[in-house]
């Protein structure tokens, strides 16, 4: 009797304590779970990167290969004909670059026509005010994200719909006439190319994606090989709690959407990324990028892995018989 | 039961394995639930001031339950290694290295004392021995789904670890493949752990792997699945790159798996199979990954699944073990 009250308090007390733990660990909001993903760590540059993605500082930057899957829309099925993204960033007097390449053999870059959809690629970060990691789908009431969008319809400039239909005949010049441009009228920021090629955008849950009050994302995209590259950059410190901040020697969530506009990838139809880790890191680039040996004892650590993996197997088997 | 009351004896030096590895195992069931599921697909309700007030609520105790299975996982992580030290096969024995090799490389991680090249290859390593080892405890039945699992988490892991030498130097190479191996290993984890549960088919438990299957069905066709996609890929590590189908019916053996070993009254293994589907394939985060080394060296330590009494009027009494308990029982003993 004595024994089993004696249990039963003890069991009581690790109850307790496990819970008091837990509420401790979420008082002050101490995880001591550590991030697997996939790192992008943005060392310090020697020079100013600028927004030119062909810049020589870009070479010795670290590139982490961002694995995408379709983002399956309900209306609009499709994405995932972007498997991958090749992710990079530096920071440079507390200005942080993200660079993003990815293979698109097509360029589309004109949407005059309706039926067009342009090349496009976002980052999305959680807000400075999220207490949690949000959801990657526009972020959630208690966790909201800021999302860097790039358009290559927005940077090429508006054309004029005289060049896309050569044949067309108009009674008058409307050129000069935004009233004839009915999306520039009413202010829709695609349709107003001197707001630049990047959106910053602030989002809480489905349907509250909205441009932030203040503009200061910068970017330029350019064809690099078969594809695009495109540089972000922004000061560390965003404009308002709805945004993004970095800060040296720490690390947030980063995710990377990509449209094909040649695809009809538009809104939800995209390639999506998880989230992966944005390390900023307090150093310079290591040097001696692409050496291959620490890949090579990756790799062979990774073999000598399997291998004890399946001799454990085999001995276990052994020693129970085999059946 | 009475596995589970032998295990939670301090007596029978259990160091309370079962009921840790039942309470983990809830607590990470809740934490999926709500924090991984619900407050991420609560972006589809309409964001009126009145559902806020509930909302906030839901999210801090999944938030909680989060941090309930981690104060958890961090009790019983360590009683698992000192119950599989105490086992008296080597293979148990050997098992526990692998789990004190995570515990100490995870909490090192935590204080910043482990690089992030040494925490992945550590943590493959742990979870690809303590597979390895379940396929010895469970022989041919453990061979397919524990195997499938070690290379899935070879596989998707080992994407992140040659990505993670980028940053030290290493060569930059398009490895995309190994996260097709590793999709395709881990549909076929879930499909084959039935076999751990083949001789306990009845029912309830196939009743319960159909409806789990057409409600999984119905979640990924639905609408396109897009959210159900975008849960798979944060929940189980997944891309939902396979027919919808495919996932319906992995979902279906998850849960055929877990009610013929609730019912078989294998609490450890069923609740080890939980904490498998908890913590996901691949490398997400040291609590993620946690739970399934807890999930892995549970069952390398638990007993292999019996055929139901078939009749419950003369159900064993107390104290009379067969000799398969028996090894169990000793195999838990501290020495």
């Amino acid at each position: 009797m004595k024994i089993q009250r004696l249990r039963h308090w003890r069991s009581l007390s690790v109850t307790l304590g496990v819970l008091a733990a837990a509420g401790l660990l979420q008082f002050a909001d101490a995880n001591p779970a550590v991030s697997q993903t996939l790192f992008v760590t943005a060392y310090e540059a020697p020079d100013d990167p600028g927004l030119d993605p062909t810049s020589g500082v870009w070479k010795d930057a670290p590139a982490v290969r961002v694995p995408l899957s379709a983002q399956l829309g309900s209306y609009a099925a499709g994405g995932g004909s972007v498997a991958t993204v090749s992710a990079q960033a530096l920071h440079y007097k507390e200005k942080l670059y993200l660079r993003v390449q990815w293979a698109d053999p097509t360029v589309d870059e004109n949407t005059t026509k309706v039926e067009d959809f342009s090349d496009a690629v976002a980052l999305e970060f959680p807000a400075r005010s999220a207490s949690s990691v949000p959801a990657i789908c526009m972020g959630q009431a208690d966790a909201g994200v800021n999302i860097w969008h790039w358009r290559a319809d927005s940077q090429k400039g508006l054309t004029d719909p005289v060049n896309i239909y050569v044949g067309a005949l108009v009674d008058q010049d409307v050129k000069k006439d935004t009233l004839f441009y009915t999306a520039r009228d009413a202010g829709n920021p695609f349709a107003n190319p001197e707001l630049g090629p990047v959106q910053t955008l602030i989002s809480r849950t489905f349907g509250t994606l909205s441009p932030a009050n203040v503009q200061d994302v910068a970017g330029k995209g350019v064809r690099a090989g078969d594809g695009w590259a495109v540089v972000f950059s922004r000061a560390y410190r965003g404009s308002d709690f709805d945004q993004a901040a970095f800060a040296a020697g720490t690390k947030t969530d980063m995710a990377v959407a990509v449209w094909n506009g040649s695809e009809d990838d538009r809104n939800g139809r995209k390639s999506v990324s998880q989230f992966v880790t944005l390390q900023i890191a307090a150093t310079e680039v290591p040097g001696g990028g692409g050496n291959g040996m620490v890949f090579g004892l990756a790799v062979l650590s990774l073999l000598g892995l399997s291998a004890i993996g399946v001799g454990l197997a085999v001995y276990g088997m052994k020693e129970s018989g085999g059946r | 039961m009475a596995a589970l009351r032998r295990w939670g004896d301090p007596a029978s030096g259990g160091y309370h394995v079962a009921p840790l590895t039942v309470a983990l195992a809830v607590a990470a069931a809740v934490e999926l639930l709500i924090l991984r599921t619900f407050t991420r697909t609560a972006i589809h309700i309409p964001a009126v001031e009145v559902m806020q007030g509930p909302y906030d609520v839901l999210a801090f105790l999944g938030r909680y339950a989060y941090f309930v299975s981690v104060a958890l996982l961090m009790l019983a992580l360590p009683a698992l290694g000192l119950s599989l030290f105490a086992g008296v096969r080597h293979g148990q024995r050997l098992a526990a290295i692998p789990v004190a090799v995570f515990v100490l490389v995870a909490g090192a991680a935590a204080f910043g004392l482990a690089g992030r090249l040494t925490l992945d290859l550590l943590t493959l390593f742990s979870v690809v021995t303590l597979a390895g080892l379940a396929v010895g405890r469970w022989r041919l039945a453990g061979l397919m789904p524990f195997g499938m699992l070690a290379l899935a988490f070879l596989a998707s892991g080992g994407y992140t670890v040659l990505q993670s030498t980028n940053r030290v130097g290493g060569a930059d190479v398009n490895a995309s493949w190994l996260l097709s191996v590793g999709e395709l290993s881990g549909v076929l984890f879930a499909l084959s752990l039935p076999l751990l549960a083949r001789r306990n088919t009845d029912r309830v438990s196939s009743a319960a792997g159909l409806a789990a299957a057409v409600v999984a069905f119905g979640m990924l066709v639905a609408g396109g699945g897009a959210t159900s996609r975008i849960l798979l890929l944060w929940n189980a590590g997944l891309s939902g790159t396979l027919p919808g189908i495919v996932y319906a019916v992995a979902a279906g053996s998850l849960a055929f798996t877990f009610v013929a070993l609730v019912r078989a009254r294998q609490t450890v293994p069923a609740m080890a199979v939980a904490l498998l589907v908890a913590g996901g394939l691949g490398l997400h985060n040291t609590y993620q990954t946690g739970l399934v080394v807890a999930g892995l060296a549970a069952l390398c330590l638990a007993d292999k699944p019996r055929p139901p009494a078939t009749n419950p009027l003369v159900e064993r009494p107390q104290g009379v073990v067969e000799q398969d308990e028996t090894a169990m029982t000793l195999s838990t003993a501290p020495n």
